[in-house]
C-alpha cells in the first residue's frame, strides 16, 4: 500500500538524523555508526516493517467497525438510548435544563484514533493512510524532490496545508504529516512492545539490537520497553550527576 | 427484597476502599466498575512477577479511545463561562479513570496526608484579611465539617494499605519551618507529627530529585523526599496485615471497635505486594508489577474482597432509581457493555448505593438520577493548577545525566510555600501548594505535544527532543479556590455512545488564581537559582508557565461538597446525600475545598471514616 521510497524519502527529512547527528550528537561512538559517519536512516529502525506491522494490527478492523458506528450515531444521537429504555427521548428531556436537539460529538472531543478537524471524519490508521498516500504519490510524482531539503521543502507545504495539489475532503495534509510525525517517532523511539508472548520478556524488535534505540542514546533518553533499574543503579547515576554539577 | 445492603459505583480510592470495608464487615456489597479489569487482561495469571507488555507508551498513553482514561465513545463538553456554548472537550478534558480500581491505577502516587489548615481555609481567610475579597471575586471557600483529627486514623490505616514511603521527620520540618508556618500562626493544637513514621522508608533519590533537592536546600525551601505509595525498590515483599496492624496498635484505644477491634489476620490476607524495579513507566500507566509495587484499590482493598463481594466490570450506571417520593435509593440502573455493541439494561436493587465516579461523573449521575440538592450539585469544582510549573533546561553536557527514566515522576517535595506572600500587598497570603520535582517520564508524548504546540520537521524536530532529556521541571500542585460559577452539569446538547448526556464543565480561573501566579512565578524560577549562580544555567535558560485552564482530569475535587446545611452542600458530615440519606457519596467530589496536594490518600482515608460510620450505625 505504502511507497517504500516515498515513505523513507519522507521520514528521513522530517527527522534528518543524519544531519542532525553529524552537528549534535555528543556520542563518541555508537555502535550503530563508526566514529565521524552518520549514516543512519530510518529504513535501519524497520521503518517499512514497522508500517506493515502498524497497518496490518487487528485494531485498524476495530477502529473501522467504530467508525462506521459514529457515523451512524452522528445520524440518530439516540439510536442507542431508543433501544435501550422506553420513551428514551422523555427521559433525556426530563434530565436537561434546556434540552437541544442531541448531538454525538466523539469526534470533536478526539476520543478516537483519527479525528479529523474537518468535522464528522474519523477513520482507522489504515483507511487514513490509503486514503492519503496515493495523494501523497500523486504530488511526488510531479515534484519528484530527489534531495533531504526538496522532501523537507514538501513537507512543510504539506504541514501548513498550502499545497494545491492536495485536495481531500476528509483529511487536511497537516493532519497527514501529524500522524506520520506521531508514528515515525513510535518507531524511532523504540517504544512499540512486541511482546506476544504475555509469560516472557523476550521481545521481537524491527531493528538491530545496536540500533533499536540509537534514536534514544543519541537524545540521552534512558527509557526503555523492559527497562528494570536497581537502588545501586540510581545511586551511581546520582554520584555521575554530582560529579558533572561540581564540574 | 433487596439484591444488595450497598451497591457501589466506581472502584477508585473512594469506592474500591469503602467496598473493602464493608465486605469485611460481612455486608452484601456489589461494586460496579463501567471499565474493563485491564490489569487482569493485559497481565494474564501465568508468567513472570514482571511483564512489558505494557511497556508500549503509543499504546497506553497515545491511542484514543485510551483504554484506560476515557470510556469508548464517552466525552465531556467544555466552556469557560456559561455565557458561552460548551464544545466538545479535546483529550486533555476532564478524563476519568475507567479501569478496575479507577483514578487509583493511573495515579502519580504522590501519597501526601492534608494539612489541619486545608480543612480551616474558610475560618483562616477571615483571620488573614483575605475572606470579604474572595468573596467579592466570587468564591465560596467553606471550611470542611469534619476536623483534620476526625481523619487522622483513618490516614494511620490509609497509608498502610497504600504502602507509602516518606520521610516524616524531613517532611515536618518542611512544613514547621517554612515563612507561612511561622507567619501565619499556625501550631497546636491541630498541628501535630504523626507520631509514626512511614510505613517504608523515602523512595530513592534520583537525579532530577538530586538537582532540585540541592536547589531547593540553597534556597532553603526544606525540601524532602516526597511520600510515594509505592512499595519500595529494592525492599522485602510489603506485608499489608503487618503494616495495617502497627498502624491499629497507634490507635487510641477507644477507636478500636467493631470492625477495627478485630485482629488483622481478619482485616487482610497474608497476601504480599513485590518491591518496585523502577521501570519509570507508572507516570499515568498500569504497573508492570504483578503483585503490585504501585498502590491502587486493584491491588490492594479489591484484591481482598474477590471472594467477598460481587465485582463488576463493564457495567456503566447511568442512574440510582428512587422510592416515588424520590428520597430514598433502591437500585441502580445500568449498561453491561460487556459487548460494547449492544449493551444490555440491568437493573440491580439495594438498600443503599455509594457513588464514586470520580467528581465529574458523579456529579453527572447525581443529576441524571434526578436527586439530591440539584441546586448545588456539580457547583464549586475545582481541579488543581495544572500546568503551573517552571523549567529549566541544563546545558549539553548534562544530555543523558539526569536520568528521568528511574522511577516514578516525582522525588522531591517541599512545603515552602503553601502559602505565598503577596510582594507589595505584604497582609494577603494566597493559597498555593506543594512544589515538587517532576521528570519528564513519557518521551514519545511529550514529542507529539512539543510538535503540536510548535509544529517544526527536520533538525528543530530533533531538536526539541534532546532538549526535553535536559530538561527538569518543578511543578506546582496548586489549589484552585472553588466558586459555585465553576461547575459540572448535563450537557443540553451532547450525548455520549449510549445517548446519555454527557457532563459539562465551565471553569475560568479567578482572581485569587491570578494573584497566586504572579506571587509564584519568581519563587518558582528562583527554584534553580543556585544553578544560575554557579554558572551552570543563564536565567533564559529558566521559564516558568501559568495554570492550563482546560487541563483537567487529574485531580477533580467538589462537585458535591460536604457540609451541615443543604443550602450550601450536597452530602452531610458522613457524605449522605441530603434529603436522601442512603445515598453516600465518597470519592474526591465530597472535598468542601480542594488541598494544595494530592487528594488520593484524603479519599481513601474518608473512605475508611465513612465506612467506619455506616458499619456501626448497621
Amino acid at each position: 500500500m505504502i511507497n517504500e521510497a516515498i515513505l523513507l524519502g519522507l521520514t528521513d527529512a522530517i527527522v534528518p538524523l543524519n544531519g542532525y547527528l553529524s552537528k549534535f550528537s555528543g556520542l563518541a561512538y555508537a555502535p550503530w555508526r563508526k566514529p565521524g559517519e552518520t549514516k543512519i536512516s530510518a529504513r535501519d529502525f524497520g521503518l517499512l516493517e514497522f508500517f506493515a506491522d502498524l497497518l496490518s494490527a487487528s485494531e485498524n478492523d476495530e477502529d473501522t467497525q467504530l467508525a462506521k458506528r459514529w457515523a451512524q450515531l452522528e445520524h440518530d444521537p439516540l439510536q442507542e438510548l431508543k433501544r435501550l429504555i422506553p420513551d428514551a427521548e422523555t427521559w433525556r428531556r426530563d434530565r436537561l435544563d434546556n434540552p437541544q436537539e442531541p448531538n454525538f460529538g466523539v469526534l470533536e472531543s478526539e476520543n478516537f484514533e483519527i479525528h479529523s478537524k474537518v468535522p464528522g471524519h474519523g477513520a482507522s490508521r489504515r483507511t487514513f493512510y490509503e486514503e492519503c498516500f496515493p495523494i501523497l504519490e500523486a504530488i511526488v510524482a510531479q515534484e519528484a524532490p530527489d534531495s533531504p531539503d526538496q522532501w523537507l521543502r514538501l513537507a512543510i507545504k504539506l504541514l501548513n496545508d498550502v499545497h494545491k495539489d492536495w485536495q481531500n475532503k476528509r483529511f487536511r495534509s497537516s493532519e497527514f504529516i501529524q500522524q506520520l510525525v506521531k508514528d515515525v517517532l513510535y518507531c524511532l523511539m523504540g517504544m512499540k512492545s512486541r511482546n506476544r508472548d504475555p509469560s516472557g520478556l523476550t521481545r521481537e524488535t524491527y531493528a538491530s539490537e545496536a540500533t533499536q534505540y540509537a534514536l534514544l542514546k543519541e537524545l540521552g533518553e534512558g527509557r526503555r520497553v523492559g527497562n528494570a533499574r536497581s537502588v545501586e543503579d540510581v545511586d551511581r547515576a546520582v554520584a555521575t550527576l554530582k560529579i558533572a554539577l561540581d564540574k | 427484597m433487596k439484591d444488595y445492603d450497598f451497591i457501589i459505583v466506581g472502584s477508585g480510592g473512594g469506592g474500591g476502599t469503602i467496598a473493602w470495608l464493608l465486605a469485611k464487615a460481612g455486608l452484601k456489597v456489589a461494586l460496579l466498575e463501567q471499565g474493563r479489569d485491564i490489569y487482569k487482561e493485559e497481565l494474564p495469571a501465568a508468567g513472570p512477577a514482571f511483564n512489558a507488555r505494557v511497556h508500549d507508551e503509543y499504546r497506553f498513553r497515545l491511542r484514543t479511545p485510551d483504554p484506560k482514561r476515557r470510556l469508548r465513545g464517552d466525552y465531556n463538553t467544555f466552556r469557560k463561562t456559561d455565557k458561552t456554548r460548551a464544545e466538545p472537550f479535546g483529550e486533555m478534558g476532564g478524563w476519568t479513570s475507567s479501569v478496575l480500581g479507577g483514578g487509583s491505577v493511573t495515579w502519580g502516587t504522590w501519597a501526601f496526608r492534608a494539612l489541619p489548615v486545608d480543612l480551616r481555609l474558610r475560618t483562616h481567610f477571615e483571620n488573614h484579611h483575605l475572606g470579604q475579597s474572595l468573596r467579592d471575586w466570587g468564591y465560596a471557600v467553606e471550611d470542611w465539617p469534619i476536623g483534620y483529627q476526625e481523619l487522622e486514623p483513618y490516614y494511620d490505616v490509609a497509608e498502610a494499605l497504600f504502602a507509602v514511603t516518606g520521610d516524616r521527620e524531613a517532611m515536618w520540618h518542611s512544613i514547621v519551618k517554612s515563612n507561612w508556618y511561622r507567619d501565619l500562626g499556625m501550631g497546636a493544637p491541630d498541628w501535630r507529627k504523626p507520631a509514626q513514621p512511614y510505613p517504608l522508608p523515602p523512595y530513592p533519590r534520583t537525579p532530577v530529585g538530586e538537582i532540585i533537592f540541592q536547589s531547593m536546600d540553597s534556597a532553603k525551601m526544606n525540601p524532602c523526599q516526597l511520600p510515594t505509595a509505592i512499595v519500595n525498590p529494592g525492599s522485602e515483599p510489603y506485608a499489608t496485615r503487618e503494616k495495617v496492624a502497627a498502624a491499629l496498635a497507634q490507635w487510641d484505644p477507644k477507636l478500636k471497635k467493631g470492625i477495627w477491634g478485630r485482629p488483622a489476620d481478619e482485616l487482610w490476607s497474608e497476601r504480599v505486594r513485590q518491591a518496585c524495579n523502577m521501570c519509570g513507566f507508572c507516570g499515568e500507566y498500569l504497573c508492570w508489577g504483578k503483585l503490585g509495587p504501585k498502590s491502587g484499590t486493584h491491588v490492594t482493598t479489591i484484591e481482598e474482597i474477590r471472594d467477598l463481594a460481587d465485582v463488576r466490570c463493564h457495567a456503566k450506571v447511568f442512574e440510582i432509581t428512587t422510592d416515588k417520593k424520590n428520597t430514598k435509593a433502591t437500585g441502580v440502573r445500568y449498561l453491561d457493555l460487556t459487548d460494547r455493541d449492544k449493551p444490555k439494561l440491568e437493573i440491580l436493587s439495594a438498600k443503599n448505593v455509594i457513588v464514586s465516579c470520580g467528581a465529574v461523573q458523579s456529579a453527572r449521575l447525581l443529576l441524571l438520577s434526578k436527586i439530591g440538592n440539584r441546586a448545588q450539585i456539580g457547583r464549586n469544582v475545582t481541579f488543581h493548577l495544572f500546568g503551573m510549573e517552571s523549567q529549566a533546561v541544563f546545558p549539553s553536557r548534562f544530555a543523558g545525566l539526569l536520568r528521568h527514566e528511574f522511577g516514578h515522576t516525582g522525588n522531591v517535595t517541599s512545603f515552602s510555600h503553601y502559602f505565598v506572600q503577596d510582594p507589595v500587598e505584604r497582609r494577603f497570603w494566597y493559597k498555593a501548594g506543594v512544589l515538587t520535582s517532576t521528570a519528564n517520564k513519557n518521551p514519545l508524548e511529550k514529542a507529539v505535544q512539543g510538535f503540536r504546540k510548535a509544529p517544526r520537521l527536520g533538525e528543530e524536530l530533533l531538536k526539541n527532543l534532546e532538549r526535553h532529556c535536559r530538561t527538569v521541571k518543578v511543578r506546582i500542585t496548586g489549589d484552585d479556590l472553588p466558586m459555585p460559577a465553576n461547575r459540572v452539569d448535563l450537557d443540553d446538547r451532547y450525548v455520549d455512545e449510549y445517548g446519555i448526556p454527557v457532563a459539562r464543565i465551565t471553569r475560568s480561573l479567578g482572581e485569587h488564581e491570578k494573584r497566586l501566579y504572579a506571587a509564584m512565578e519568581p519563587v518558582m524560577k528562583g527554584v534553580f537559582q543556585k544553578f544560575v549562580e554557579e554558572g551552570i544555567l543563564y536565567k533564559s535558560d529558566i521559564t516558568a508557565s501559568d495554570a492550563t485552564i482546560n487541563l483537567v482530569g487529574d485531580h477533580q475535587m467538589g462537585t458535591c461538597r460536604m457540609g451541615e446545611d443543604p443550602k450550601n452542600s450536597v452530602v452531610d458530615p458522613e457524605c449522605r446525600l441530603h434529603g436522601v440519606p442512603n445515598v453516600y457519596v465518597v470519592d474526591s467530589s465530597f472535598m468542601p475545598t480542594g488541598l494544595g496536594l494530592n487528594p488520593m490518600l484524603t479519599v481513601v482515608a474518608n473512605a475508611l471514616r465513612v465506612g467506619t460510620h455506616i458499619v456501626k450505625g448497621g
